[in-house]
């Protein structure tokens, strides 16, 4: 005998947090913020309030130098390339990255390269990573 | 001992449902619904393809003669497996009924819903399962007057049961409330 | 059972930390917990590098609405790197992560353990008291529309009936535990109000109407355990715990005894046992008892003895229950008075036992001279009882 139920929330809704509210005030002026703990000399993206070494309060928050295109793979389902974007501050590697869409338009693509992000327009933005449209090969 | 209450400065942002409206706190958001077919396993099942035959069963075990509904296979006191099926009846006695004014969702209800867990008969005593009560009044209950009743299921008729706990529609007292 | 319980070390708590508990707080889950746990290492005086392990309590990952919350959550706990559990019984989760943090201190495994509870309810909307409808069966009672406060409805109108107890009686500990919240920096609910106010209130689901109710909260809370040499070099006051206990009654709720929490009456043996307490209600001198609606107040101390069946509204009534009184109960404010963040109340509680027992509640502080103190919490369907008693 079948029976079937299920479990559902209708709507959930995420704050994105302190770090989160500084870093959608970044996106919404078009610019990417990385967390940097002072103590241990190391960024961490998506930027954090404490460091998860440390756990000390996390004070600066800074743009990167440099963004790198990291492992990124084809979706069968989509045909996006869906990408780990990796950054770079103060000459160091950032731990950690967020996950993002990349186009290429045919340039060449592997990782180590460098990207730059597309915004929205301005009066779109929400402060929140959909902001950023997708990565492209550095110009 | 130092003098200074604690918590020290506890922390937290509180924030108004508005603001998160106006984008005044930012926040992303999301759905979920996941449909689960369920294993009823071989109590439960029986259990429910009997209500739909309009009959209540219980299992038994012979250890120490308890009877449990809803039936299962384990014995709780024993830890063994439960030994015989047991047609328990369907009258019973009020254990404890209260008067709902409010859903499954916290939303308001037109007409006050009477939830009462029952005692049934044929069972173990104390052995109670949750359902309806009709042929009570709100007043029956807030005076307690319904502790204790006896209580007989209403079933629905038999073309319109489907092996589910609602084949029952609700409990009716016996004998008349006053 | 617990003849002797054969300990490799004793456990102090050294700090504690709570965070506000409101209904809707903007910290995302991780740094709720990171903003508890640095208040207690700051009280303990130590870093994220003198734990050696942690231990993280939280309900439902569907409050939060993170699927493996846990996971998701370990930087926030500070477990980079560490050995990191997480122990989820419902409501009892506050006092239960505190009772799992001993067991690593108590085997030797670890010198020190942080524990953090933490909470988010505001996530799920309208309202997250539709979650709680996924708790119950969901062959024998889900299709029925349950809401969770029929349940407790059911409860309080039993224990109503079997000892002849007044709405007027219950609503005095929701008076109490509201008027005593006001002295708390995190509660989220405190006032006054009268029991008029409280019979006045919106009925919900009857004899339980909305001033009977704890408030849905987001909150965090955070403890810092260690073994004795390590005590004796943070602290000249460790507050030791010296019992603990824990049991679980059947989800069969409609099968049991509804008058009398029998899942506690266990939990509170084990923990009376092991720390030595033979008459609890003399040797127990203040309790934060788990409170999310007022009956279970009283119903609760009859489960953990500290008054007899059908005794506690009494008790009650006559003030003994007062922070002044003979056998303060909730001198915290307790869940309707500071709020209930499901797991993070729990940890609230043994919070301020430990606060108490160190003279660091200020305003809140009860008026003997207090020695051993219990905290108890509870949750799952009905279920589960978890104790812990400290001493100093």
């Amino acid at each position: 005998m079948e029976f079937r139920f299920k479990v559902d929330v209708p709507r959930y809704v995420y704050p994105t947090g302190i770090a989160g509210k500084k870093f959608g005030e970044g996106l919404r002026a078009g610019k990417i913020l990385v967390s940097y703990c002072t103590s241990c000399e190391t960024g961490f993206m998506p930027p954090t309030a404490y460091c998860p070494h440390c756990y000390m309060e996390i004070k600066v928050f800074i743009e990167p130098e440099k963004i790198i295109l990291g492992p990124y793979t084809t979706s069968k389902a989509d045909g996006k390339i869906y990408a780990l974007i990796k950054f770079e501050v103060r000459g160091e590697p950032v731990e950690g990255g967020i996950i993002h869409y990349v186009e290429s338009e045919g340039d060449f693509l592997e990782q180590g390269v460098e990207l730059e992000p597309i915004f929205k327009e301005a009066g779109e933005r929400r402060g929140v990573i959909t902001d950023i449209l997708f990565f492209k090969p550095k110009a | 001992m130092e003098w200074e209450t604690r918590p020290k400065n506890p922390m937290g942002t509180p924030y108004k449902p508005e603001e998160l409206e106006r984008g005044e706190v930012p926040y992303t958001e999301d759905s979920l619904e996941v449909w689960y077919r369920w294993s009823l396993g071989r109590y439960l099942s029986k259990y429910l393809e009997s209500l739909r035959e309009g009959r209540i069963l219980g299992r038994r075990c012979k250890s120490c003669g308890r009877v449990f509904v809803p039936p299962r296979e384990v014995c709780h006191a024993c830890f063994r497996t439960t030994d015989e099926w047991v047609d328990v009846g369907d009258t019973g006695r009020v254990n404890t009924a209260v008067v709902s004014y409010i859903a499954a969702d916290r939303g308001r209800v037109d007409e006050p819903i009477i939830i009462a867990v029952i005692e049934l008969e044929g069972a173990s005593e104390g052995m109670g399962i949750l359902h309806k009560l009709a042929g009570v009044t709100p007043e029956d209950v807030k005076s307690m007057r319904v502790f204790g009743m006896r209580v007989k299921a209403v079933w629905r008729p038999p073309e319109e049961r489907t092996g589910s706990v609602n084949d029952i529609l609700y409990f009716k007292p016996l004998e008349e409330v006053g | 059972m617990f003849e002797t319980v054969s300990l490799k070390n004793k456990v102090a708590c050294v700090g504690a930390g709570l965070t506000l508990f409101r209904r809707r707080l903007m910290e995302s889950s991780d740094e709720l917990m990171w903003l508890a746990a640095r208040q207690a290492l700051e009280e303990a005086g130590l870093t994220i590098n003198d734990i050696d392990c942690i231990v993280f309590g939280t309900a439902p990952d569907n409050f939060d609405g993170i699927h493996m919350q846990s996971e998701a959550l370990a930087d926030g706990a500070g477990a980079y790197n560490k050995p990191y559990t997480r122990v989820y019984v419902g409501g009892g989760t506050g006092v239960f992560s505190v009772i799992a943090g001993w067991w690593h201190v108590a085997s030797g495994l670890c010198r020190s353990v942080l524990v953090i509870a933490e909470e988010k309810m505001s996530h799920v909307q309208p309202h997250p008291q539709y979650l709680f409808h996924h708790i119950f069966d969901p062959v024998t009672e889900k299709p029925l529309g349950v809401n969770l406060i029929w349940i407790f409805a059911l409860e309080m109108h039993r224990y109503m009936y079997k000892y002849g107890v007044k709405k007027e009686d219950i609503a005095l500990v929701s008076v109490k535990n509201k008027r005593n919240a006001l002295d708390h920096p995190s509660a989220q609910v405190a006032g006054n109000i009268t029991v008029e106010d409280v019979l006045n209130s919106e009925v919900l689901v009857w004899p339980v109407q909305r001033l009977d109710i704890s408030p849905v909260s987001d909150g965090a809370g955070a403890l810092v355990l260690v073994n004795g040499e390590m005590a004796r070099n943070v602290t000249d006051e460790p507050i030791w715990i010296d019992g603990v206990g824990w049991s679980l009654d059947t989800m069969y709720w409609t099968n049991r005894d509804l008058a009398f929490p029998t899942y506690l009456y266990f939990a509170g043996k084990m923990a009376y046992k092991m720390a030595g307490i033979e008459n609890p209600r003399k040797e127990i001198d203040f309790a934060e008892v788990y409170d999310p609606f007022d009956y279970k107040e009283l119903h609760h101390m009859e489960g953990l003895q500290l008054a007899r069946r059908g005794e506690a509204p009494t008790l009650t009534r006559e003030g003994v229950t007062e922070r002044d009184g003979d056998l303060p109960i909730n001198p915290s404010g307790g869940l309707l008075g500071v709020g209930n963040p499901i797991a993070a109340a729990g940890i609230m509680k043994v919070a301020e036992v430990y606060w108490q027992l160190r003279g660091l509640a200020g305003k809140r502080q009860v008026k003997k001279d207090v020695v051993t103190g219990l905290a108890q919490a509870w949750g799952d369907l009905m279920q589960v009882g978890t104790v812990v008693i400290m001493r100093r």
